[in-house]
């Protein structure tokens, strides 16, 4: 999930946020952690280099945490920036001291953000892995009871950010600049919208009644078994259904592809049941569509770099890590409306997972067929859901039009809307004031200030987080009371509210209140 | 070639004399050693750093307190500008001093000898010619990884002189047939003794012209690599840098102007000096328009 919280980077945010947490230390308590580790005054310590990717707003958060470690630690760090593609393979081959990230959660739990730091996850270039983390995570697994559940996990997030291999910075806003005749919008911590809900009315709707998105950057594939960024889900959960899909008014998941289902017992064995629905080539979506398309996610040939979020699913980790053979999996079709799904351990957050992209079935005929291209034409690519791609021009724009063998044909309100691809949030925000883009989702942070209070500006905390990581496996790095030093110092209320501009939330822990109960 | 025998002068001496009545150069001259000045001494007096984050006063207008301004940050415009002057000054004029001297040495080289030697050298300069510099400094500066501003001086410097070596040999070839060379050589003078006596005071013209160019393109070049992050980093700065920045933080809405304008006035402003000086040195080194007057 990496890229997919790496692609919403440049989400700037905005808006009314949380009450700050109280910091976690002040600096006289990290300039004697400092001195206990045998830097009194930042004396001795080497230069160390942070690193981020290019951009305006990372390098000013930078170069803020540069000043205050200078200032209150007597530390000197070189930033250093790079190209994007540059930036992840850095960090990736743990080439960095200290680098920026961010992530997105996939689904409002905190697992979602807590099991980037196991050894399972590929996410954490820190080198840092603990027993008793691994201890906590895998017995909230194994927890029925939801408050336990929640405890164990908080325990884990307490050992991290005690260890820290990582310090986190402010949690993300979403904001969105919505022209007032999009009706039927509803802002929400996911920031994902099913367009088949929205509808264009009043003063200054387009003739032609095509609403016109501006989705940022191209995804880098819309097969749905390697798609891993947010810009290719939003296109996708427009193309395909899964079992559940984004409620429009929370994003929340609901029942979609199946009518209804049962969970056993012991939470490991979920029955679906079925709607009955059509390819958009109109063959029949079978619950053997579900099995092909979960199993070659699954098989490595298949190259989906984000196979390890199916790792609940029964036998799915010995298929991806250990050559095991995709029939293996614990997912059967005993008859074509019937889907039974076995899981190694309960999973209460099922459901949201569901609506991700790599759960979506494929119309197996035509993928055999068309082979790996199968995703990059829009003939081949045959959907089960609410629309279907009638022209898409790289790096431009992809048009979209209600699909009529759609199951619920009849709830699409919205005939017609267009996704532009433009990267440049500058651009984008001019081509929203000129109405060529009915709605931005990204925006350059230093203009949010202007647009607050306006109508057609709404915002709402998003459910990802900003946080800087350690290599832990350099010195004075491998010292947890430098990494401590290091994270205490940072002001985040002051990062967020000068540096940022945007509203969003100072952060002292990893876990997003969106991920929290209520 | 009579008045200047009968003056009995350098050609130094003279071209100086020439210079120092040429009134718009003279004013440019000490326009850019204000500048200069500036970029030395206001660093040092004032009383802001230029790595203090004033949060109160992020993108301030110019007040009493800042006099420029301040930046995303909340620093002094007034002392980042001054100091970002120090080092586009030394990338404009080390760089072109570094490039000036291969460019010359090589061009000379090449044409004086003239034959296969020429066709070697000017091959190879070809070749050069047809990679895009830039492309070759972004390499360069990836494998070097210190991100010393000397780095980012020498290797614009290094690359930076091919169309230099190719100016030099034109004229050096166009000069190598007059009769004054022929004297000096038919009276014993060795080879470099004539490039750098005769002829190339000859062609100091061109050369001049071409350097105080080349100091804008090596200012702009230095905050290109800086904006990809091969070249200086924060908290030092330089006027790319922050023109780049000032020019960002000109929005739809917002309208940071002086983020822009100080550092952009200041830029403009050398480059005009430096052009000014540079036809004013032509002027006074040159010799065919020495007679026309």
């Amino acid at each position: 999930m990496r890229r997919f919280a790496l692609a919403l980077l440049f989400l700037s945010a905005c808006g009314k946020s949380d009450p700050p947490a109280a910091p976690a230390g002040g600096p006289s308590e990290a300039q004697k952690l400092l001195a206990d580790a045998g830097f009194p005054g930042g004396k001795g310590f080497p230069k160390l280099t942070l690193l981020y990717n290019t951009s305006d707003s990372h390098k000013r958060i930078a170069a803020a945490i540069q000043e205050t470690w200078r200032k209150q630690l007597g530390i000197d760090v070189e930033l250093v920036n790079s190209e994007w593609k540059v930036f992840l393979d850095r960090v990736e081959r743990h080439d960095f001291q200290i680098a920026r990230r961010s992530w997105i959660g996939e689904y409002l739990d905190p697992l979602a953000f807590l099991d980037l730091f196991t050894r399972d996850s590929g996410q954490n270039p820190t080198g840092w892995s603990s027993d008793e983390y691994e201890r906590l995570i895998a017995s909230s697994d194994a927890e029925r009871d939801p408050a336990k559940r929640l405890n164990l996990l908080q325990e884990a997030e307490q050992l991290l950010l005690r260890e820290a291999p990582m310090f986190p910075i402010y949690h993300y806003v979403a904001h969105n600049f919505i022209k007032p005749f999009v009706k039927g919008v509803h802002p929400n911590s996911r920031d994902l919208h099913p367009i088949q809900n929205v509808w264009l009315e009043g003063e200054g709707a387009p003739k032609d009644g095509v609403l016109v998105f501006n989705a940022g950057e191209e995804p880098g594939s819309l097969d749905p078994a390697v798609s891993h960024d947010i810009a290719g889900l939003k296109v996708l959960m427009h193309l395909f259904e899964g079992l559940f899909a984004y409620d429009p008014h929370d994003a929340s998941p609901v029942p979609a592809a199946t009518e209804r289902h049962e969970v056993s017992e012991d939470g490991k064995t979920w029955t679906f049941h079925l709607r009955p629905a059509s390819w958009s080539n109109g063959d029949p979506v079978t619950a053997d569509d579900f099995v092909y398309a979960w199993r070659r996610v699954l098989r490595p040939e298949t190259g989906s770099t984000y196979a390890h979020r199916l790792f609940m699913l029964r036998g799915a980790r010995e298929i991806a890590s250990k050559g095991a053979a995709a029939e293996t999996l614990g997912v059967r079709a005993p008859d074509p409306r019937t889907l039974v799904v076995e899981l190694t351990h309960p999973a209460p957050y099922l459901p949201q997972l569901l609506c991700l992209n790599l759960f979506f079935p494929v119309h197996r005929a035509t993928v055999e067929k068309a082979g790996r291209g199968w995703a990059a034409k829009p003939e081949t690519l045959v959907g089960n859901g609410p629309y279907r791609m009638t022209s898409w021009k790289v790096n431009d724009r992809k048009l979209f039009e209600k699909n009529p063998r759609y199951r619920a044909a009849a709830e699409v309100r919205l005939e017609k809307f267009t996704f532009v691809q433009i990267a440049n949030s500058a651009t984008a925000l001019n081509a929203y004031k000129a109405g060529q883009i009915h709605w931005l989702f990204q925006a350059p942070p230093e203009e949010i200030p202007f647009y607050r209070g306006r109508p057609d500006y709404l915002n709402n905390p998003a459910n990802a987080v900003y946080f800087y990581v350690f290599n832990t496996q350099v010195k004075p790095l491998d010292d947890v009371r430098v990494r401590r030093a290091l994270g205490m110092v940072v002001d985040r209320e002051k990062i967020c509210t000068h540096v940022l501009r945007g509203g969003e939330a100072p952060a002292t822990r990893l876990i997003p209140p969106t991920s929290l109960p209520k | 070639m009579s008045d200047a025998a009968v003056e009995s002068r350098s050609p130094g001496r003279m071209a100086m004399r020439r210079f120092l009545k040429n009134r718009r150069a003279l004013v440019a001259a000490a326009l850019l050693l204000v500048v200069g000045g500036a970029t030395l001494l206001v660093p040092w007096l004032s009383t802001h750093d230029y790595r203090d984050q004033d949060y109160d006063y992020v993108f301030g207008k110019p007040s009493g307190r800042y006099w420029m301004g301040t930046d995303s940050l909340g620093r002094d415009l007034c002392v980042r500008l001054f100091l970002g002057g120090r080092i586009s000054f030394m990338v404009g004029l080390l760089a072109t001093t570094v490039s000036v001297a291969i460019g010359v040495a090589y061009g000379s080289v090449s044409a004086f000898f003239g034959g296969k030697l020429d066709q070697v050298l000017m091959r190879f300069v070809d070749v050069l010619y047809g990679m895009p510099t830039m492309l070759i400094v972004i390499i360069v500066m990836a494998f070097v990884r210190s991100r010393s501003p000397i780095w980012v001086f020498l290797v614009l410097g290094l690359f930076g002189w091919l169309t230099m070596a190719r100016i030099v040999r034109g004229q050096i070839l166009t000069v190598k047939e007059l009769s004054f060379v022929e004297a000096a050589q038919a009276l014993g003078v060795t080879t470099v003794p004539i490039i750098r006596r005769h002829m190339i005071p000859n062609i100091l013209g061109p050369i001049i012209v071409y350097s105080t160019l080349s100091v804008p393109s090596a200012m702009l070049a230095e905050a290109f690599l800086s904006f990809l992050g091969l070249g200086i980093s924060e908290p030092e700065t330089s006027w790319g840098v922050l023109i780049s920045e000032g020019a960002n933080a000109l929005g739809t809405e917002k309208n940071f102007w002086w983020l822009v304008s100080f550092p952009g006035a200041a830029l403009a402003l050398t480059l005009f000096c430096l052009n000014s000086i540079g036809d004013g040195l032509r002027d006074a080194f040159d010799v065919q328009q020495r007679h026309a007057k």
